[in-house]
């Protein structure tokens, strides 16, 4: 199946984003966008064709070749528009995949389980939860700059900044396959300086690169200690905001028995955190309060989490509670430009649920029906998780003979329960599911690879 | 951890007679077991080519590091061992392997066989030290070649 055209509808941050990716990868892509001005700002700015109207109704829909498309993404800000566009799509114009953009997870059941009668694919992308699932993922990971998990939760992805006293430091990318031999853990991304690279064998790690790993999970242990993070400090989690993801986080934190505080500043919403957790303490007040930071002992806290609405507060909470001593801090900010200066200012890990939407946005174009959202690194870098299917280029042969382009690397297989590490003879079967690192460039090539 | 504390100097062999990848190995495991009380020519040799037909430990540039985990085995040894006409040993590059470190770990090591193999196999990707290595004449060379390595880092 080729993909064919796309069609996003909604022109704010996340499909501007998608829109400028997919159509750099090659893909013809059309964006329907309400607000004249902004669409005509897009048409200056995007390589994509605009349309101005309203996606919700099917006139504009046609205007836009809906009939011809491959893909619809609903990607506006509203809930209710994505699933009307969303429902037009999946039900009048049988477009065989659509992608809603959806917070509330009430809005997502209703969508997929009225797709499931009809000859489409329709899948829910939601940030709050992408969010939260990511947080839950860097605290399992100390020393992490960035957390994914594929397989379910059979394999991670993580990045660490490699300090000098690694034992990484200097390694050559192959002489990880003779330390790990049995797992597929090995180097799948590097970022050095501006560069970002998905390594050849001979590539060397150095002291100061971001290395992203795949980590099988019984050797997570083992790459930290090479890693030589520093040891996970125990204590508190601190939880700044009863925004949707820092409640959704609070919760799920409290059913695994983590300690939490969260602040909130605002009353009404800090009393209503409160009655729907019976362990978290909710403090009135605000994280940038360096007094309210003291008091609560911000020095023992283990993981200080901004999620306020208001992203720059995150940013001055976030290194405040660095400075007066929080082991790590994650901080939530969306805007691309403070997105790419925060690594710089010893944040310790981000989380933007833009990019996190894209990701998922885009592992269902390459993947199609796979669980995990992909991983954006850098806008560089991708790492997806597919299904190998009938008929596709991966499973024509050995690996070493298919010919896999230089820049794309089959990072693991998991066959029915089992990891499999693959190696230049073996072959990829039909209905593996494979992880694969990929240059961004690359990713319209990879397809020629993924689909049938 | 230093590569010179765990190297058993009686281990080395400076030339070996074999020129097969089996005969190294074997010829590497009675040297390292008739020094290291406990450890033992066959269960050791088993134990590498377990290990071998899982994946060459040959990574290129004429360097092997055979490697496995013993039971029994009170702490990290290793041995070292050359072959200047070069053997066929299955390694990726699938170029003729000159240079063998052998390392043995007890079986519940906590990662300080990786960290072992991590330094062995930095230390080797150095051709100045690969260099040194097989232009040894003598033990003494060989060993002054790792002490001044294991000094660098």
């Amino acid at each position: 199946m080729e993909l064919g055209d796309i069609l996003i509808v909604g022109g704010g941050l996340v499909g501007q984003n998608l829109a400028e990716r997919l159509s750099r990868d090659g893909y013809n892509v059309t964006l329907i966008e309400r607000d004249p001005d902004k669409a005509r700002d897009l048409s200056d700015t995007l390589d994509a064709r605009i349309v101005q109207g309203d996606g919700t109704t099917t006139p504009v829909l046609r205007e836009a070749d809906i009939e011809n498309v491959g893909l619809l993404v609903a990607a506006t800000e509203r809930d209710e528009c994505n699933l009307v566009t969303g429902f037009l799509a999946s039900h009048v114009f049988g477009t065989p995949h659509v992608v809603v953009r959806v917070r509330d997870p009430l809005h997502e059941d209703g969508f997929q389980k009225a797709c499931l009668d009809q000859p489409v694919e329709g899948v829910c992308v939601n940030p709050d939860t992408a969010s939260v699932d990511r947080i839950a993922a860097l605290l399992e990971v100390p020393g992490a700059v960035d957390v994914m998990k594929f397989f379910g939760d059979g394999m991670l992805v993580a990045g660490f900044r490699i300090p000098t006293v690694s034992d990484f430091a200097g390694l050559r990318v192959s002489d990880m396959t003779l330390l790990f031999a049995t797992t597929p853990t090995l180097a799948v991304a590097i970022q050095r300086g501006r560069l970002w690279i998905v390594p050849g064998g001979t590539e060397v790690i150095e002291a100061g690169d971001l290395v992203y790993f795949a980590i099988a999970r019984d050797e997570l242990h083992d790459v930290l200690s090479l890693v030589g993070a520093p040891p996970e400090r125990q204590g508190r989690i601190m939880v700044d905001g009863a925004s949707p993801i820092g409640l959704a986080l609070a919760k799920r934190l409290e059913a695994s028995d983590e300690r939490v505080v969260m602040i909130e500043e605002d009353s009404v919403i800090a009393e209503r955190a409160a009655s729907e957790l019976s362990h978290v303490l909710v403090i009135r007040g605000k994280g940038t309060d360096q007094a309210l930071l003291e008091e609560e002992e911000i020095d023992k806290v283990s993981t200080f989490v901004a999620l306020t609405d208001d992203h720059e507060s995150n940013l001055v909470a976030g290194l405040l509670a660095k400075r007066l001593g929080a082991g790590r801090s994650i901080v939530l900010v969306d805007n691309p430009a403070m997105v790419s200066m925060v690594g710089d200012m010893g944040m310790d890990a981000i989380i933007s649920p833009r990019l996190l939407t894209i990701g998922q946005m885009i592992q269902h174009i390459r993947g199609g029906g796979v669980r995990s959202g992909a991983a954006l690194l850098g806008d560089k870098v991708e790492i997806v998780e597919v299904e190998a299917v009938e008929g596709c280029r991966l499973v024509s042969g050995p690996l070493m003979e298919i010919k896999l382009p230089q820049g794309v690397l089959v990072v693991a297989l998991q066959r029915g329960d089992e990891l499999v590490v693959p190696r230049g003879p073996d072959s990829v079967i039909v209905g593996d599911r494979v992880l694969i690192a990929v240059e961004s460039h690359k990713s319209l090539e990879l397809e020629k690879y993924t689909l049938a | 951890m230093k590569i010179t504390d765990i190297l058993v100097e009686d281990a080395i062999i400076l030339d070996v007679e074999s020129d097969t990848k089996s005969g190294v190995l074997e010829e590497m495991a009675a040297a390292l077991a008739a020094s290291v009380p406990g450890l033992e020519t066959d269960r050791l040799l088993k134990v590498l080519s377990e290990r071998e037909s899982l994946q060459s430990t040959g990574i290129g540039e004429g360097v092997a590091i055979p490697h496995g985990k013993m039971a029994g085995l009170d702490s990290l040894v290793a041995s070292f061992a050359r072959s200047r006409a070069g053997i066929d040993f299955e390694a990726i590059d699938q170029q003729p392997t000159h240079l063998f470190f052998l390392l043995v770990v007890p079986e519940h090591s906590a990662g300080q066989h990786l960290k072992a193999l991590a330094r062995i196999s930095r230390f080797l990707r150095d051709p100045e030290f690969r260099g040194c290595l097989m232009e040894a004449d003598d033990l003494t060379s060989i060993l002054t070649a790792i002490q001044q390595e294991d000094g660098k880092f």
